[in-house]
């Protein structure tokens, strides 16, 4: 057997789908299957690349990767990493995949790296990362309704964003002073996310006044959690600002009509005013078997402070 | 440890009660600018008359002084309709002079302490240990013991002009005292949940009709002579606001009417007693938690949250998480 080599995979070099090869029994909620896709999630991502990888001579045998996020904290950049299901070869040891996460961890999960690692790991990946300190940040929930009878046309007002720009990032630093950290949602991470996903088509519903954007709501059908299921993915309204959020809910309730789904699911931290002004809407709140684990890098940045401070909706599920 | 050693770690005493009231009452007004100092009755209620036992353990100088304690109040429980004990942690403490009589910290100690003297799925022993500890508790706990979180603890809390409550066949009252069918009524609703704890008469007695420092109502609802809901009610501070607060609830999921009448109840009295909300809490799991937003209560974010860590080879964290039953009424939070 060749001798084992763990090392960053660099942007570099070429497309590494040997990485993301199917393993039986293991869940993989984003699995890069074309360079395309690969390209996007650890070349063209705004924030970087995680990648480390395990070979015996030519042969990739381990991953662990994550996707990284620029990151608002306390009106800083910095960067938190949404950890990726891991991979391991059929015919490896699990040590190996132990020792390529804890190269992984220390080279990114530092206080002069990535802030905060955070994921929603299962089985094996659940055990492997409690071993490297990830706590339990909540067991996520979901606020779903009906759709119920109505138009399946946008709005007046509500138009598909194509394009992003200042605008975007004006309104998001106009939102963010309400958060001590929220992912950064300005014009380059929207794109990224959204705009040029390769894994799913999004619909970006924007109400513009004059040249201000008031807000923004993204959507797509998720058949992978539910059938006939609508997400509300991400969410960025000015609080306060009540028609703009009534008419672009309505305008994300229309997509899901078009859709032909029944129900529509969004999350939000229950701290959070939307949290309740979406119950009053007719949103109830529905907890999911999703455990969510966070490491912080630095003391203080542990759960605890991530639960009361961490703007987040189902965009930092960036599977989702 | 040789007789020279500062301190002994050990269970609890009869005698003990006066010291560690004497720590605890110096330790938290330290910290507590509003504590109220503990009596000695309301700690012989707490430790020495709960029907599901005593769970303590110290670090005792040779003089009889407490230095720290890490205490639980056991819950007799159900798990799969099989008895056992649950604990919740409780009024754990260490005194801030005696830090430097130990490389590792005291808390810890007698944490260790306690889980190895009472942990376990043995008869006397808790196959869960539970608490809502505050975050300098749970920053120590998850490094040194076995604290796991559980689930952040969300509150279920509606403004009583907009509760909706469709009209129920049945009615309401209030008793004096619990109702001395109160033990069939827990049987069969126990049936249905697959892990909790017993609220039998005797545990109920001792929890709501005997404390030493709060008035419960109680509030019953039958269906033709046979009890069918139970609920415990108070006005109380929860999470920094005074509400009329439902602290529990023995009522099985299917019986909409008498969860509607218990309901009607709760409200007329928590209007009566000049509230302006009706709060509760309970697992997300519990059907209760959909229940009761469709008449109106809606989720709120509170600052507790709910770690455990289990004995049981069979009984994870992730299965509890799933089927523990749980309301206001198993913390000492109201």
């Amino acid at each position: 057997m060749s001798a084992l080599e763990i090392r960053p995979w660099s942007a570099s070099e070429a497309p590494c789908l040997a990485a993301f090869e199917p393993a039986p029994a293991a869940r993989q909620l984003l699995q890069p299957r074309s360079a395309a896709q690969f390209v996007w999630a650890f070349r063209a991502n705004p924030a970087g690349t995680r990648l480390f990888v395990a070979t015996r001579g030519a042969r990739v045998v381990a991953r662990y990767a994550a996707l990284p996020v620029r990151t608002r904290v306390v009106g800083e950049p910095r960067t938190f990493a949404h950890v990726l299901d891991a991979w391991l070869a059929p015919d490896e040891d699990e040590a190996t995949l132990r020792a390529t996460a804890q190269a992984f961890v220390e080279a990114h999960g530092n206080p002069q790296g990535d802030l905060v690692l955070y994921g929603w790991p299962v089985g094996r990946d659940a055990a492997l990362e409690r071993a490297l300190e990830f706590e339990t940040l909540r067991r996520s929930a979901l606020l779903a309704r009906a759709v119920g009878e109505g138009p399946s046309t946008l709005p007046a007002g509500v138009s598909e964003l194509t394009r992003f720009g200042a605008e975007t990032d004006f309104l998001y630093a106009c939102c963010a002073t309400h958060w001590n950290a929220s992912a950064l949602r300005d014009a380059a991470f929207l794109r990224w996310r959204f705009a040029e996903n390769p894994f799913h088509r999004y619909r970006v519903l924007g109400l513009v006044s004059g040249a201000t954007l008031r807000g923004y709501a993204v959507y797509r059908l998720g058949p992978e959690l539910l059938p006939r299921l609508g997400l509300l993915v991400d969410w960025l309204v000015l609080p306060g600002d009540e028609e703009a959020s009534a008419l672009l809910l309505e305008g994300v309730l229309a997509c899901a009509r078009a859709d032909g789904a029944v129900a529509l699911a969004g999350a939000f931290p229950e701290w959070s005013a939307w949290s309740l002004d979406f119950q009053e809407r007719g949103f109830r709140h529905h907890p999911t078997a999703h455990v969510q684990l966070v490491r912080g890098s630095v003391g203080r940045f542990d759960m605890l402070w991530l639960r009361d401070a961490w703007w987040s909706t189902l965009a930092d599920a960036l599977f989702l | 440890m040789s007789s020279s050693a500062p301190y002994t770690i050990r269970a609890y005493q009869p005698g003990d009660e006066l010291a560690i009231l004497e720590a605890f009452n110096r330790i938290f007004a330290r910290v507590d600018p509003s504590f109220t100092p503990r009596t000695l009755e309301e700690w012989r209620w707490s430790y020495a008359r709960n029907p599901s036992g005593t769970r303590i353990q110290l670090a005792v100088t040779p003089e009889g002084r407490v230095l720290a304690q890490y205490a639980g109040l056991p819950q007799r429980a159900l798990v799969d309709g099989q008895p056992t004990c649950f604990s919740q942690s409780v009024d754990s403490m260490a005194d801030p002079e005696a830090r430097k009589l130990a490389r590792e910290p005291l808390f810890v100690q007698v944490g260790r302490a306690f889980d190895a003297a009472y942990g376990g799925e043995g008869a006397g022993q808790d196959m869960l240990m539970w608490g809502l500890p505050v975050p300098v508790a749970y920053r120590i706990g998850k490094k040194q013991l076995k604290y796991q979180l559980v689930r952040q603890q969300h509150k279920l809390s509606v403004a009583l002009e907009r509760l909706t409550l469709p009209a129920s066949e049945l009615v309401a009252e209030e008793p004096a005292t619990l109702p001395p069918d109160t033990d069939a009524l827990f049987a069969r609703f126990a049936a249905e949940r697959r892990a909790l704890a017993v609220r039998d008469r005797a545990q109920l007695a001792w929890r709501f009709e005997q404390h030493p420092q709060h008035r419960y109502r109680i509030a019953a609802v039958r269906r033709a002579g046979a009890l069918v809901g139970l609920a415990l009610y108070r006005k109380g501070a929860f999470d920094q606001a005074e509400d009329g607060l439902l602290v529990d609830w023995i009522v099985p999921a299917h019986d909409a009417a008498a969860r509607l009448a218990l309901l009607a109840w709760l409200a007329a009295s928590a209007r009566a007693e000049g509230c302006a909300r009706l709060t509760t809490l309970f697992a997300d799991t519990a059907p209760e938690w959909l229940a009761f937003q469709q008449h109106g209560f809606r989720v709120h974010a509170t600052r507790y949250f709910l770690v455990a860590w289990s004995f049981s080879a069979r009984h994870d964290l992730e299965w509890l998480a799933q089927h523990w039953y749980y309301t206001l009424g198993d913390t000492d939070l109201a």
